[in-house]
């Protein structure tokens, strides 16, 4: 920026020249601005000094695009009348040159008026004289049609008569001296009025309008031009008129000197006297004097002024007594780089008689300038006099001047255009109250709505309307108190699309002071994915510091460049004292070398797990788990380390923990192995030794007891009995717990059906039907799987007992989306308030002089069933019968 | 000439118990008791304590408790199974477990039966008398000596 911005200082220091910018200036920063398209603040103040500098003097109070248009329209006609006008003004000074130095006779002179305003004003002009009597317009003249057989049309309505002055429009005209201009010629209406030969001509014409025109000289009407124009050509207008009667003044004056010539031919043939040179001067100076428009002047070659017309005093601001007696020197009045031109005119004039056509400047008495064309020819009679004719063309050169300063506009226009739609954001300017003056291609894209749509509008147009009244507010504060706001500042918007979507902006503001009023520009971003980003910037370095681990930014150096919290909480350093420092600072020596392994991996774009130890600020070590990924640029090159530490002193204490607990576990298994063991071994025996030798004494030695003897003997035998059943089930119990599950693939069918033969052949005396379903396979562990259905069918066979039918049910069902097998039977059943308590151990819902039975079976079930990842529940009412459901996961029926 | 049976039982309640219910059952047969692995397999082998016993004379049947002092069942079996003169010789497991390991290890290791010794004296008697009957009456001893193949 700083090329623009220089150019904008330069301007800005130089009060004086606080015009405006040129196109390098704009150049310049366009070129500026298209390369900051890409770039994330452009610097927006040089656009602004430079759009402000424009406005301030394009703007008075009108938007500034109705105000482009007018220039642009009036830029255009004044191009196009600038053309025009040129052309006549240059046929103009040739045509009074010709009629100047025509010296063909006054019929030859008629000729060249009627082609020169037929040719500049056409289509038609036909031009008749006065008769010398004054009474007469004359049958003959001059035509000019550039289409000879209209102009002979038109010669012969012409010489079929004469016109009497003051009859017919032509002779009106002749008769008042005033041009008559008709801007509609309805023909149909000149019928009553006009003789039939010319309502002929104007038909054959197809004439649309008309001028008639009086050549008036010294206040006498010489002759009426004819001027008519057909339905090709647009109708004349005032400005044609005006220019025709320039024309006619000058056609005049050269058509009074030519009879003024013929006359003095004949009075010179008549008189026989030679007329001297000066006196001809003389009389035809003192007609031509009389023009208005052309300045005339008669001076010698030396200089010295003989005669000088009004036209020419006005034009220059001197008197004619200035002049003449000398305290002007005519000389000076041209200024010093214009005097060159008149040298090479005064050669001319020696060589060829004529001056030649040229363009110089006068000094004006009041020292202005004034912007002539003039022409020089020698007078005749060779005594070194001349005539000039001047024609002023100062208002011209000032017309010029205005269209090249318009046209040097327009292209500033379209510069400051280009430099708006080069600008990579939205650019728009309001005024004061808001209205919305100048945007750019982006801000119609930013906000879907066109250029036309958006200027004109309040800007607030562009908002969510919650947010409208507020901004008003804002808008009028800022207007008090106007100031450059850059982006991203506070300054956040949200606005609003032509299709109601709303998104967030960032907005540069800058006021744009011109002479006619206070606007702002604004340069307007979509912030959509910035904030997006600066979310997930924020929310991502929220969880870093969150962070119960050390996340840790540094160079390959091994310099830290980031810090967490939980960085401080590990290691005790806070961030400002380790950012900046080596990663040494935590490194216990003997680890040292691990950096350099870590560059290493990372180097070839790794991500590294390792655990290691670190050291705390107070200089204790820690137990840590590092992850450490590289940081790379877009090249892929790794610039820098991030480190992830986590505290694992606990995580260490855990596992040491729980190899504890696991060795414990393992001893107490290994004692649960022994005591098992002795349990079935030694528990046992004297068991047996009870049982078996009360049996002894109850079968060798019972006539030798009473009976109570007898009945105490059997209480003995009977429990000692009992206790081995508990001893047995608790030991079936421990078994399904320490036994390996090896799941294999088991005929439940087969297996059930060896269960409830073992438990008739047990049982002779009762008989249950027991219903099983064909074909249940499953992959369990078969031990235990025996195990669990001994017990569920033994359950079923024992609740059984006192139901005159017993019948006991196994097969498959499907419950709550999990396939199970159910073991119904048509017991005692349960009351379901205690289901619960079924599967707990030495639970039973029965006393044992009901059914016999330890409380272990279903506690063994219940384990042998969560050893294989099924659920066990149970249905049940009392006297209904009993439902066990063991509900088993797909592996259990062999799906993977 | 009746064959003796060889039980090998540390515990004495075990031991008159077992002694009583084949006694019970009929068996006439001379039950030769030994207090533990040692001791089987000296009797066996006329070593030891029983040196100068006729190792070629072999009982019909050894009741064999798994739980011993010094050498255990199992290692017995081994043994017993490990020399050519006792390979043949039938041998049930007679012992308190009724862990699926014992059982495994004791058929790998060549048990003829395994039975288990019920709390209940009745039952006891029972198995004592079916393990009687078949071993002492019902099968035929193999002969002294197996020729190897």
């Amino acid at each position: 920026m700083m090329v623009e911005r220089a150019v904008y200082v330069n301007k800005a220091g130089n009060p004086a020249d606080h015009g405006r910018p040129t196109e390098r200036d704009l150049g310049l920063l366009a070129e500026g601005l298209r390369g900051l398209a890409d770039r994330k603040r452009p610097d927006y103040q040089s656009l602004f000094a430079i759009i402000a500098d424009y406005l301030e003097g394009a703007l008075a109070g009108t938007p500034v695009d109705a105000l482009l248009a007018r220039l642009q329209a009036e830029a255009r006609r004044e191009a196009d009348e600038r053309a025009n006008t040129d052309q006549r003004l240059r046929r103009l000074a040739e045509v009074s040159r010709e009629f100047a130095a025509s010296s063909g006779g006054l019929g030859q002179l008629l000729d060249l008026v009627a082609r020169s305003l037929g040719e500049l004003l056409g289509d038609l002009c036909a031009i008749r004289a006065t008769s010398r009597d004054g009474e007469w317009l004359d049958a003959s003249g001059a035509v000019y049609h550039r289409d000879p057989v209209l102009a002979a049309v038109a010669r012969e309505v012409m010489e079929s008569g004469r016109q009497r002055i003051g009859e017919g429009i032509s002779g009106r005209v002749a008769a008042s001296g005033r041009a008559v201009l008709i801007r509609h010629l309805q023909v149909s209406e000149l019928r009553a009025v006009s003789e039939p030969k010319y309502v002929y001509l104007l038909e054959r014409l197809e004439a649309t309008s008309a001028i008639m025109l009086p050549l008036r000289y010294r206040g006498e009407v010489v002759g009426v031009a004819n001027l008519l124009r057909g339905s090709g050509s647009p109708p004349y207008d005032d400005r044609d008129l005006a220019f025709a009667e320039s024309m006619a003044d000058h056609a005049a004056v050269a058509i009074a000197n030519a009879r003024a010539q013929e006359a003095e031919r004949a009075a010179r043939l008549a008189a026989g006297l030679a007329t001297s040179a000066r006196q001809q001067a003389e009389t035809r100076f003192a007609r031509l004097s009389e023009s208005g428009v052309l300045g005339i002047v008669v001076a010698d070659l030396d200089g010295r002024i003989i005669e000088i017309n009004d036209a020419l005093l006005a034009m220059l601001g001197h008197s004619r007594d200035d002049i003449l007696s000398g305290r002007v020197v005519w000389r000076e009045m041209t200024p010093p780089e214009w005097r060159d031109v008149d040298t090479r005119a005064v050669a001319n004039l020696l060589e060829s008689g004529i001056g030649g056509l040229r363009e110089k400047e006068f000094v004006r008495k009041d020292g202005t300038r004034a912007f002539v064309m003039i022409n020089t020819a020698m007078l005749e009679g060779g005594n070194r006099e001349c005539i000039s004719y001047v024609l002023d063309l100062t208002a011209r050169r000032e017309a010029e001047l205005a269209v090249a300063q318009l046209r040097e506009q327009r292209a500033a226009d379209a510069r400051i255009r280009e430099l708006l739609e080069s600008a990579p954001d939205a650019m728009m300017v309001a005024d004061e109250a808001g209205t919305i003056v100048l945007v750019n291609r982006q801000a119609e894209t930013l906000f879907g709505y066109t250029r036309a749509e958006m200027i004109g509008q309040r800007v607030e147009l562009l908002l969510p309307s919650p947010l409208r009244a507020a901004h008003r507010g804002h808008r009028a504060a800022y207007f008090r108190e106007p100031r450059v706001r850059t982006m991203g500042g506070d300054l956040e918007l949200r606005a609003v699309r032509k299709d109601g979507s709303e998104f967030p902006i960032e907005v540069s503001l800058s006021p744009l002071h011109t002479e006619a009023k206070l606007l702002v520009s604004s340069a307007i971003r979509d912030i959509t994915e910035r904030k997006k980003a600066d979310q997930q910037r924020a929310s991502l370095a929220a969880i870093v510091d969150a962070s119960a681990d050390a996340i840790i930014g540094k160079t390959t150096a091994g310099e830290i460049t980031s810090w967490n919290r939980g960085a401080e909480r590990i290691f005790g350093y806070l961030a400002h004292e380790a950012i900046g420092k080596s990663i040494g600072l935590i490194i216990p020596e003997e680890h040292s070398d691990e950096e350099q392994k870590i560059l290493q991996a990372l180097g070839a774009g790794e991500t590294l797990h390792f655990d290691s130890v670190r050291r705390r600020k107070d200089g204790t070590h820690i137990d840590v788990s590092v992850t450490a990924s590289p940081v790379l640029d877009r090249a892929g090159k790794v610039i820098g380390i991030a480190k992830v530490a986590r505290d694992i002193t606990e995580r260490r204490q855990i596992e040491a923990a729980l190899v504890r607990a696991k060795d414990a576990a393992e001893a107490a298994g290994r004692e649960l192995e022994a005591f098992s063991y002795s349990v079935a071994h030694d528990l046992r025996a004297p068991l047996r030794g009870m049982n078996g030798f009360s049996q002894i004494l109850l079968e060798d030695y019972r006539d030798k007891l009473d009976a109570e003897g007898v009945d105490c003997l059997q209480e003995i035998h009977a429990n000692a009995k009992n206790m081995g059943g508990l001893i047995d089930a608790l030991l079936s119990l421990s078994r399904t717990t320490r036994t390996d599950l090896i799941p294999a693939r088991v005929d439940l069918t087969g297996l059930l059906r060896c269960s409830a033969a073992d438990l008739a052949a047990r049982d002779l005396e009762r008989t249950v039907h027991v219903v099983i379903e064909e074909g249940v396979v499953v992959h369990m562990d078969p031990v235990l799987t025996r195990v669990l259905f001994d017990n569920l069918l033994g359950n079923a066979w024992k609740f059984t007992a006192k139901v005159a039918s017993a019948r006991i049910e196994v097969g498959t069902t499907s419950k709550d989306g999990i396939r199970a097998v159910f073991v119904r039977d048509n017991g005692a059943g349960f009351e379901m308030a205690h289901a619960h308590k079924l599967f707990a151990p030495f639970q039973r819902l029965h006393t044992v002089s009901e059914f016999a039975g330890t409380g272990i079976g279903l506690a063994t079930v219940q384990r042998i069933a969560h050893r294989h990842g099924a659920r066990l529940w149970a249905e049940g009412k009392v006297d209904a019968g009993a439902t066990f459901y063991l509900g088993l996961p797909a592996s259990c029926w062999g799906s993977p | 000439m009746n064959k003796v049976l060889l039980l090998v039982e540390d515990n004495p309640t075990d031991e008159k118990l077992t002694v009583r219910a084949f006694k019970k059952s009929g068996v006439a047969n001379e039950i030769v008791v030994v207090r533990d692995g040692a001791e089987a397999l000296d009797y066996l082998f006329g070593v030891g304590k029983f040196e100068g016993r006729d190792p070629g004379v072999l009982p019909s049947v050894v009741l064999l408790d798994l739980k011993l002092p010094r050498i255990d069942g199992l290692e017995v079996l081994r043994r017993i199974r490990g020399n050519e003169m006792t390979r043949s010789l039938p041998v049930v497991i007679l012992t308190s477990s009724k862990e699926h390991e014992d059982l495994a290890r004791s058929y790998v290791l060549g048990a003829n039966a395994y039975v288990r010794k019920p709390v209940d004296f009745v039952e006891f008697a029972e198995a004592a008398n079916a393990v009687g009957l078949f071993w002492l009456l019902l099968n035929e001893a193999p002969p002294a000596r197996i020729e190897t193949v």
